[in-house]
This record gives structure tokens, sequence and C-alpha cells, in this order.
């Protein structure tokens, strides 16, 4: 028993200090059509990068080739966490590119034609793992500019659409739009870490149980 | 059985050292309620309703109440920031290059020490090479950048303040660009800001933010804030040798009361009610004393922070979880 509740108590140990660190809370994206191309342009904290890949900076040799690598994660994480959706379909990130810095990385992606006077769906999950992050959204058209913010409180999803004029509107109610797209369902926050947490407390009281038995048996 | 006392242990070793899970008795109740917000002194029409109390959840977990205040972002008068050439000056730039390092007004000195350093900053003509900082990936590698960004006039801030503040078993170091607290005009109060020379080759090496005179800036997301204790800069400033400018759209002042830190505590300037020189300052700048909102006395941090930036430096409390949040306040007319 108590060979059991050894490792479990060593991981909840790991686990206390893994959640406790500081994180930035806000990113930037900006959608903009230039050049007869429209582009997602991302501009985030170094530190939230480094959270989500488990690597900072200054771990890396300063080589090329690792910064390659780290470049080509933070890639791959970001082409998995963005979803830009029309008419039912996602629509592809084209043409990557990472600079990555000390306090600020910059990315950007070219992004497939987007349709006007059609719905956009938006649902950005990057950075999800840091508690209360924020997603500062900037879409440029033609001939304006807004900002949306994708919070965690709506699973980091927004609709819009641009209209042919190049006028931008924010469509209300996510939700009213989810069923016609590929968004996965928000889950709730974490339960894997609530399933360990409470296999790790009843391990625990089984183990005081037993140790009050023995020593009761003592006195 | 000693392997079981061992995870007993370990358990109340993980517990004990993490501080997000331990708080030490001393909260401070003078604080409790209600706090001395002086609506007319909450910033230039910036307060959006009124402040209320709401639930909250500390960092730790604990479940208590929050002052919870929404303000317009950027209302305050700013800038300069960037000079568009050598002969101008511009705000203010922390420097950490070998020549001439520190807090450095930006004029032809600082420009001038960054050229030395082999940052390429200044263009034939003595133009300084200006970049939006939101848009920087439209901006030649080859070049070093004074930053500079727009302000989202859309912008708006919610801050919650733990209506009682719990205090830390060991006070938290503020890390770079932490969010510390905010100012009564509602602009936040932000960490250090970052390093110049520092980083991988291919990125930000050399390229500046720029601070205004009183010490605050616009983020990549519009919205301004502070590195500085606006109040007290002047006198930083001439800590530092600054001459060349200075802070005129802040009204200094020694003793007062400026804003709230993210834990719950106010933070004052640098001077006590009597205006003397504050005593028996702990490692965050702070201490408990009378001051002229808290008669019976409260704990407080102060802007006594020789170094660039004069802010504390530690937090006492742990401030509640989403202590700052953003809404865009869309308006089509705009």
């Amino acid at each position: 028993m108590t060979r059991t509740l050894l490792p479990f108590t060593i991981f909840c140990v790991m686990l206390c200090f893994g959640v406790s660190a500081h994180s930035p809370q806000v990113s930037m994206f900006t959608l903009s059509y230039q050049d007869k191309q429209w582009r997602l342009e991302g501009n985030f904290s170094q530190a939230a990068v480094s959270s989500v890949l488990n690597q900072t900076i200054q771990e890396l040799a300063q080589s090329d080739a690792q910064l390659e690598i780290y470049r080509k994660r933070l890639l791959a994480y970001l082409t998995l966490s963005i979803s830009l959706q029309q008419k039912g379909q996602s629509l592809k990130l084209m043409n990557g590119h990472a600079k990555i810095g000390n306090h600020q990385t910059d990315i950007w992606f070219d992004v497939e034609t987007i349709h006007e006077d059609q719905p956009l769906y938006i649902q950005i999950s990057a950075f999800e793992e840091i508690e209360h992050h924020t997603h500062f959204f900037k879409v440029r058209s033609k001939t304006s500019a807004r900002t949306i913010l994708l919070k965690p409180k709506e699973s980091y999803r927004a609709v819009i659409e641009i209209s042919a004029d190049g006028t931008i509107k924010q469509l209300a109610d996510v939700d009213e739009y989810t069923e016609e797209t590929n968004f996965p369902e928000p889950e709730d926050e974490h339960p894997y870490l609530l399933v360990l947490l409470g296999i790790c407390l009843l391990f625990t009281l089984i183990g005081f149980q037993k140790t009050l038995r023995l020593m009761l048996r003592g006195w | 059985m000693r392997h079981l006392m061992l995870s007993c242990y370990s358990l109340f070793f993980c517990v004990a050292c993490n501080d997000h899970d331990i708080a030490s008795p001393d909260s401070d109740k003078t604080l409790q309620t209600p706090l001395p917000f002086n609506v007319e002194q909450l910033g230039a029409g910036a307060l959006i309703g009124d402040v209320t109390q709401v639930d909250c959840e500390l960092e730790n977990g604990v479940q208590t109440r929050c002052h919870k205040l929404t303000f317009k972002g950027n209302m305050v008068e700013k800038g300069p920031f960037c000079p568009e050439h050598l002969d101008e000056v511009g705000g203010l730039g922390v420097y950490d290059g070998p020549t001439n390092p520190g807090l450095k007004a930006m004029d032809r000195t600082l420009f001038t020490s960054m050229e030395n350093d082999g940052f390429d900053i200044v263009d034939d003509s003595g133009n300084i090479r200006i970049a939006d900082a939101s848009r920087l990936n439209d901006y030649s590698e080859d070049f070093a950048y004074c930053l500079d960004a727009p302000e989202n006039e859309e912008i708006e801030l919610t801050y919650l303040l733990p209506t009682l503040p719990v205090n830390r078993f060991k006070a938290k170091p503020i890390k770079m660009i932490e969010y510390i607290g905010f100012t009564f005009h509602g602009i936040p109060i932000d960490g250090p800001a970052p390093s110049v020379i520092e980083g991988p080759p291919e990125r930000e090496g050399g390229n500046i933010p720029a601070l205004d005179p009183c010490g605050g800036h616009v983020a990549p997301a519009g919205y301004y804030h502070w590195h500085m204790i606006p109040q007290a800069i002047n006198d930083l400033l001439d800590t530092h040798e600054v001459t060349s400018t200075t802070c005129v759209k802040i009204e200094q002042s020694a003793t007062a009361m400026i804003g709230w830190a993210k834990d719950g505590y106010p933070i004052y300037s640098k001077q006590d009610v009597e205006g003397k020189k504050p005593e028996n300052l702990d490692e965050c700048f702070g201490h408990r004393s009378v001051t002229a909102e808290f008669p019976e006395g409260v704990y407080h941090y102060h802007a006594l922070n020789p170094k660039a930036p004069n802010t504390p430096v530690c937090l006492k409390g742990y401030p509640a979880k989403n202590a700052l949040s953003f809404n865009i306040h869309y308006d089509p007319m705009r």
C-alpha cells in the first residue's frame, strides 16, 4: 500500500510546484488584408511562448539549429490551436514565420482567401493553458479596423463578418453558429487534475486510517 | 510505515513550500471596507460606473470579496515617446548596453551610445528608426528601432482588489512587465521594462521601448501603462541625472497616495504623511504606519526604489485571480 502511495505523493508534490508559475496575460493577433493577401500576425510575450513550449529561450544554446527546432515547434503549436473557418471549411494557414525574441515573439501566416459577406468563425486556443489569458484580435480590412477580445469564458471564440465595402461586424452569439462548424465543444477546465487530486486524497486518507489503526494497536 | 510517514511529510512539504497555499494571519483589517476611493480622484472621468464589491478568488484559492473598478483605458495625457531626429528629445528609455547604461532621456546621447554599441538605430540623415511594436514584422531585422505603439481608445480595464488583503508566507518578487497595481487614473502599473540588448541575434537586439517622460507607454495591444510611479518620477530623473526632459503632464507629489497594488495595499509616493522619509521599510519598500487616508495606520508601499523603475520590487499579499481584465467597448460611430 505504502509503495503505491509514495509515487502518487511525489507526483502531487511535483504538481504543486508545476502549477505555481506566473505567466503573462495578453496576446495580440492581427488579421489584415494587404497586397491582395490575408495575413494573420501574432505578437506574444516570450514568457507565454516559453510556458507552453516548456523551454525558455535562455535554455537554448542560441545555435541556429536549436532555434530552428524551437521555431518549428511554435509554428506547429499555433497551427493546431488557431482555427479560422468559413462555410464549414477550415481556412489554411500557410508560409508560417516566427521571429523568436527574448521578450517578444512575432509570427505570421498567410491565410487562404476570406470570403466577403460570410461569417468567419475564429477560435484561438493558443496559450489557454495560461489562466485568464486574453487575446486581442484585430481585423484590418481594406477600409476599416476593429479589435475584438477572445476570452477564456467564451472558449476563445468569436464570429465576424467582413462585407464587400470593408465593414467589419462582430456577430453576437457565438454558440448560435457553433453547430455549423467543426469547433470542438468547450471542455471543463483540467478535469484530469481533479481526478488525480481525488485519487491522491483517497490514498492519503487510507494511509492515515492505517497509521491511526497501527498507533491505536501500539497503545 | 516509514514510507507512509515520508509520504505524509512530502504532502505537508508540498503545501508548506508553495506560497499559493499558505497565508499568514496578519491581514490588514484596516482596509476591509470602505476603501477611501474619492471618485473625483479617480482619473478625469475614467471610472465607468460605481466601485462595487463582488465575490472573487485569490491566487491561493481563498474565496473572498473584491472591490471591482472599471476604467476607460488611456485617459491620461501622454507622450512624447520616440523623437524623430537626433536633434530632438523624446521620452525616456532604460538602456542596458555597455555604453552609458541606465535610465536615459531619448536624446542624442542615448542614440549615439546605442550606435557605439553596434545598433543601427539612426539613419544617415540623423533620423531615428521608429517601429510600431504591434507590427514588428513589417520592419527590417537589419536595423534597431525605437518602439512605439498606437492607442486603442476602445479598451476598458477592470481591476479586482481584495477587500481584505491576505499576506503571503513570503513576499513575492515582481517579474519583468508583471502587472503590479493601478493609479487613480485607472492606468495599470507594470514591473520593469524588458532588456534592450538581450535576446537571440535575430530579434530585439537594440530595439528600445520608448517611455514618455512620466514613465508610461502604450502596449502593443493598445493600452497605456506605467513602468514607473509617475508622481515621483522627477526625483528619480534627478537621481539618474536626466536633465533634458521632465514629467510635466502628471502632478508631482512627495506624499500623495497614488493608487493600489494588486494585493489590495495602497501605494504612496516618496514621503510619509509628515513629509519625512519613511522608516522601517521592508524588502518591498513597504511598511505599516499612519497615512492621511488611514489614520489608524495601514501597510502600504512607497515609491522609494532608487533604481529605475521606482515601483515596489515585491508584493506582500495575494492578488485576485484575474486581477486585471480587459474589455472592448466598440463604438461604430468612432
